[in-house]
């Protein structure tokens, strides 16, 4: 049996066969789920969004315009709905900040976790921390390029930067991570 | 850092675009030459290679078990919930509230079409039941007083 294009599928599911959709979602899940595990590294929030990216896609679907472009369809959305999310932990942390810390463990257990499940990987956690601490369009502009290997003019239609624009955020991004992990290194962490 | 020339600054701006392989023409040859005798270029160009390596290394997750099902339930759900939409339930408000209007307008157009009485109709017809009752219980009070009055019976009764 021949395999349906991206666009073939998402015809079949205009035109009201819904199951069909599930072609999709075998087929991206896997590159979706790891796509924004990579930018937020939250095991059980990647799941919740990937899922979220999934049925935005599909109640959006008729916006889609058929030019074999699902993948950059899928990519923008999963973008956008990382990135709303990452700003909105960035003010529930400034606003956690402000209260006291006894209250913190219960909202960001899933650090302490996170941390314990990488601890053994002592490279691959520094490695982690360091593409956390970049700003989020830099990590962003990395994992597309050097996770998805993406080229620039792809990644360019997806987040709508400039090439120039996307040529130095992927070079500072390279240049801060690699300092911080030689710094870490000095200090011995 | 110190002893970084002019060249050696420019060609690290680049040199991420160059291992994107995003670089071409004149720009890319003035990198590879300059690189091909700048150890120091070099370390950095070897830097920027593992830091790649590390990034691609890092470990990938599964979805979780059931994922596909879970998204398709999503989107089932989503389906049920657009029947109840903002839009469905403005048009149901609209047409009940148009109903009730046609309604109205029926009653006030043609009333004989309507129930037997109107309100108004209905407060005459109480007032005249009343007015019967009083009338029947007047007749009543007449017919006793005048068999009271009845010379037959007193002079039948003075004679007892």
């Amino acid at each position: 049996m021949a395999i349906l294009s991206d666009d073939e599928v998402i015809g079949s599911v205009i035109s009201g066969r819904t199951r069909d959709f599930e072609v999709l979602v075998e087929r991206y899940k896997h590159r979706i789920v790891n796509f924004i595990n990579k930018m937020i590294y939250d095991y059980d929030e990647a799941q919740n969004i990937s899922q979220d990216v999934f049925l935005k896609v599909f109640e959006t679907l008729k916006k889609y315009k058929m030019q074999d472009n699902f993948q950059a369809f899928i990519f923008t959305i999963a973008k956008n709905l990382t990135i709303n999310y990452i700003k909105k932990q960035k003010r529930i942390t400034y606003f956690s900040s402000l209260l006291p810390r006894s209250g913190d463990a219960k909202h960001f257990s899933y650090e302490a976790g996170q941390e314990s499940r990488i601890m053994n990987e002592e490279d691959e956690a520094l490695l982690i921390t360091g593409l956390r601490q970049l700003n989020e369009n830099q990590r962003l502009a990395l994992i597309m390029k050097i996770y998805l290997r993406w080229s620039y003019s792809r990644i360019a239609d997806v987040t709508g930067w400039s090439i120039p624009k996307l040529e130095t955020l992927i070079s500072r991004g390279r240049t801060n991570l690699v300092k911080f992990m030689q710094e870490k290194r000095k200090q011995g962490v | 850092m110190t002893g970084v020339s002019k060249t050696c600054m420019m060609v690290r701006r680049h040199l991420s675009a160059y291992l994107d392989q995003e670089l071409a023409g004149p720009k890319r040859e003035e990198l590879v030459a300059h690189l091909n005798h700048c150890e120091a270029c070099r370390l950095v160009e070897q830097e920027l290679r593992e830091l790649d390596l590390s990034i691609g290394r890092l470990e990938d997750i599964e979805p979780v078990m059931g994922f596909t099902a879970r998204v398709m339930a999503d989107i089932s759900e989503s389906k049920q919930n657009s029947f109840t939409s903002p839009s469905l339930v403005y048009a149901l408000v609209f047409s009940f509230f148009l109903l009730v209007g046609i309604l109205l307008a029926g009653l006030l157009m043609d009333p004989g079409t309507g129930p037997d009485y109107a309100e108004d109709d209905l407060s005459t017809v109480f007032a005249e039941s009343r007015d019967l009752n009083l009338l029947n219980i007047q007749e009543q009070s007449f017919a006793l007083l005048s068999n009271s009055s009845k010379p037959g019976i007193t002079e039948h009764e003075h004679k007892k």
